[in-house]
């Protein structure tokens, strides 16, 4: 899907109510504006439609609008969720709108103000261990919080993962292909929605998708973790390696640890951040709460 | 380390001296041998004793699905139904009023952890399987919405066999690492009334990887059941407690005393041997070692067996329950041995040193012409050492 083709002053246009429309940023298949409403700073964020010939379907062959039901599910998700490290739903609801010649759609955002973990990475090198352990517990707090509601987020990446300003908390962001245990819908073709290199073994296989855990998150978070203390990937050896060669490795390699590649990086942290990368579900941490107490034992032990 | 009585038919004082003389730290009850009146009386007597710090009752459901089968006091229990088939199991209503059955009946009594209802498990993937899951969610809910507060154990009553497939097991820990209870109260089911210690090293890979996984690292509890003789190389996989009784029908589990025709013949007198990891038969085989002057090789040095290193054994009047008492005195000791050499390697290192002792004292005495009858042979200990092998370079590849 292409990013949807509208300005800042269009989107002003489209939603009068909106003040101070900024200059949009790209969030995955979205623009991110910041705007104001009614005084607050939020993000509305903007993503096309599927479109469909009306002429050549009908009610009983139009395909269901895959990305009208995830800005819908995010939208859920985020409202049913109580937690600092997800970002709060806004007051503008899910819109969808004409524009020039495109169905869009339109929700806001409780407004972030900070980087995204990738440019953190690229701007000032790996995190120090406290701060990673910091992302840690912030990331797998929000992860708890999606998993209360029986879901998974499986899009989390350093790109998803931003440092509030104000106060140094790690928010993770865009829930919107999470996985819901009960309704499966979205992904009932068989593929399993990613990123690229970021993937949980037990997802690569479409056939297994429904047997999937918060044990998928913990992977991920993973990846996430090792390039944060190590500033690089653990599964990527190369750069433009290709997507199949990546989960390739994914599935088959043990990366070389964190403590390997970076000697400030302890002994604890380097294995709880190699448990979370084991192939089998069952040698990750069992619970979010079993992760948070490793950590904690590990910011004792360092103290 | 904990061990724990198996309790069963015939119970006399023995789990009483177990707790005060032989270093057990609790009881594993069978309803099948004891009325559901005289069950809790003596759950509740047993409660105010101190060194009975756990008591559970295996509910024993899993005998359902045995047809015709001899169930003795089972079906006095108000949440036992005889001759279950699977389309039993198909309704969630139906699985929700077993499992509260079962975990109401057990509120009552004064034990330390609930147990969940189960069926068995012939194989990983099969529909008994699902259903023993299920059993096992619908447990965890109920515990939950009951608020008792004990700890529950989901109990899983698995074939042998069925540890073989190390992908199917895989899967299989994957569901059960899942689960929000406390720990796991699991048995080993063996094929045919035949009492031996011997389990194919695949098995016993099985066994001690499904151990490790659960408890050193996910940190669930893990009781063993009917463990007997291999209970020390649970413990060094990690297992936080094993269990054998008096008789041979409560140290290795098999459906056969659950059958129409179950019954048999008593067993002929034994000692258990620390250093040779199984029994010795008072006659003719103890006999022969101590006609050679090889006692000394074999005897386990416990409180019970003083007279042995100078007597006839067949002369000194061993009787059952000396025979049991010793028996537990001599798994405490193994168990205590594993446990203090330290973390899983040293307590696998150390228990794989034990079975070469053994091995090589087997081969000592069959030097000595001392003729074993099969069960008391050495064929379990090749088994042992060869799963025990196999799931420690399994331990030190994942580091």
């Amino acid at each position: 899907m292409t990013l949807p083709k509208i300005t800042a002053a269009q989107l002003g246009a489209a939603f009068p109510q909106l003040e101070n429309v900024g200059t949009p940023r790209p969030g995955g298949q979205k623009l991110v504006f910041p705007c104001k409403l009614a005084g607050v700073k939020y993000a509305v964020k903007v993503l096309r439609c599927q479109q469909f010939d009306a002429a050549h379907t009908t009610s009983e062959t139009m395909p269901l609008d895959v990305d009208y039901a995830r800005a819908k599910r995010e939208v859920a998700i985020l409202q049913a969720c109580n937690s600092h490290y997800l970002p709060k739903i806004g007051p503008l609801e899910l819109t969808e709108f004409p524009h020039d010649g495109d169905r869009l759609l339109a929700f806001s955002e409780e407004f972030i103000e900070g980087p995204n973990l990738e440019e953190l990475l690229a701007r000032s090198g790996p995190l120090t261990e406290p701060e990673a352990i910091r992302l840690a517990s912030n990331i797998v707090t929000a992860i708890a919080e999606l998993w209360r509601l029986n879901k998974i987020h499986r899009d989390i990446k350093p790109a998803n993962i931003m440092r509030r300003n104000l106060d140094g908390s790690y928010v993770l962001l865009d829930p919107g292909i999470a996985f819901d245990l009960v309704d499966g819908t979205l992904t009932a073709e068989g593929c399993i929605p990613h990123s690229p290199g970021y993937i949980a073994p037990e997802h690569t296989n479409p056939a297994r998708k429904r047997e999937a855990d918060v044990r998928a998150d913990l992977f991920l978070l993973g990846i996430s973790l090792y390039e944060a203390v190590t500033g690089t990937h653990p599964f990527r050896e190369r750069v433009n390696q290709s997507p199949v060669e990546i989960i390739q490795n994914i599935l088959r390699k043990t990366p070389i640890t964190p403590r390997a590649r970076r000697r400030e990086v302890s002994v604890g942290f380097s294995q709880l951040v190699m448990r979370l990368l084991e192939k089998k579900r069952h040698m990750r941490f069992r619970s979010c709460d079993h992760l948070q107490e490793a950590l904690l034992k590990i910011e004792g032990a360092s103290s | 380390m904990t061990f724990l009585v198996q309790h069963g038919y015939g119970k006399s004082d023995k789990i009483e001296r177990a707790l005060d003389e032989c270093g057990a730290s609790g009881v594993i009850y069978a309803p099948r041998s004891e009325t559901p009146d005289s069950l809790a009386a003596y759950i509740d007597k047993l409660s105010r004793k101190p060194r009975c710090a756990i008591q559970l009752v295996d509910p024993q459901f899993y005998a359902t699905t045995v047809p015709n089968g001899n169930m003795g006091k089972l079906i006095e229990y108000p949440y036992f139904r005889p001759d279950l088939s699977v389309r039993n199991f198909r309704a969630p209503r139906d699985i929700t009023q077993m499992v509260g059955a079962t975990l109401e009946f057990q509120r009552r009594l004064a034990v330390t952890h609930l147990c969940s209802p189960t069926i068995a498990i012939d194989a990983f993937n099969d529909r008994w399987s699902s259903i023993a899951l299920n059993l096992a969610s619908e447990s965890i809910g109920f515990a939950a919405v009951m608020g008792d507060g004990r700890p529950l154990l989901v109990s899983l009553l698995i074939h042998e066999q069925a540890l073989r497939s190390q992908e199917q097991l895989e899967e299989f820990l994957d569901e059960l690492t899942d689960l929000e209870c406390h720990g796991f109260y699991i048995v080993i089911r063996h094929e045919g009334g035949g009492f031996s210690q011997l389990l194919d090293p695949a098995s016993v890979n099985g066994l001690l990887y499904a151990i490790h996984v659960l408890s050193e690292v996910n940190e669930f509890e893990v009781y063993v059941g009917y463990s007997d003789f291999i209970s020390p190389l649970l413990h060094a996989a990690g297992a936080t407690a094993t269990a054998s009784g008096w008789n041979n029908g409560l140290r290795r589990f098999s459906f056969a005393r659950f059958e129409p025709q179950a019954g048999g013949r008593r067993a002929k007198p034994r000692y258990s041997s620390r250093p040779l990891l199984n029994f010795i038969p008072i006659t003719p085989e103890f006999d022969a070692i101590a006609a050679l002057r090889l006692t000394n090789a074999v005897i386990s040095g416990t409180s019970y067996d003083r007279g042995f290193r100078s007597g006839t054994p067949s002369m000194l009047g061993w009787d059952d329950t000396t025979s049991a008492l010793h028996h537990w005195q001599v798994l405490v000791r193994l168990i205590s041995d594993t446990i203090a050499a330290g973390d899983t390697v040293g307590r696998l290192a150390h228990i794989e040193a034990r079975i070469s002792e053994a091995i090589e004292l087997y081969r000592r005495l069959d030097r000595a012409r001392i003729p074993f009858e099969v069960a008391a042979g050495p064929g379990h200990l090749s088994a042992w050492g060869a799963g025990l092998r196999e799931f420690r370079a399994q331990v030190e590849r994942e580091g």
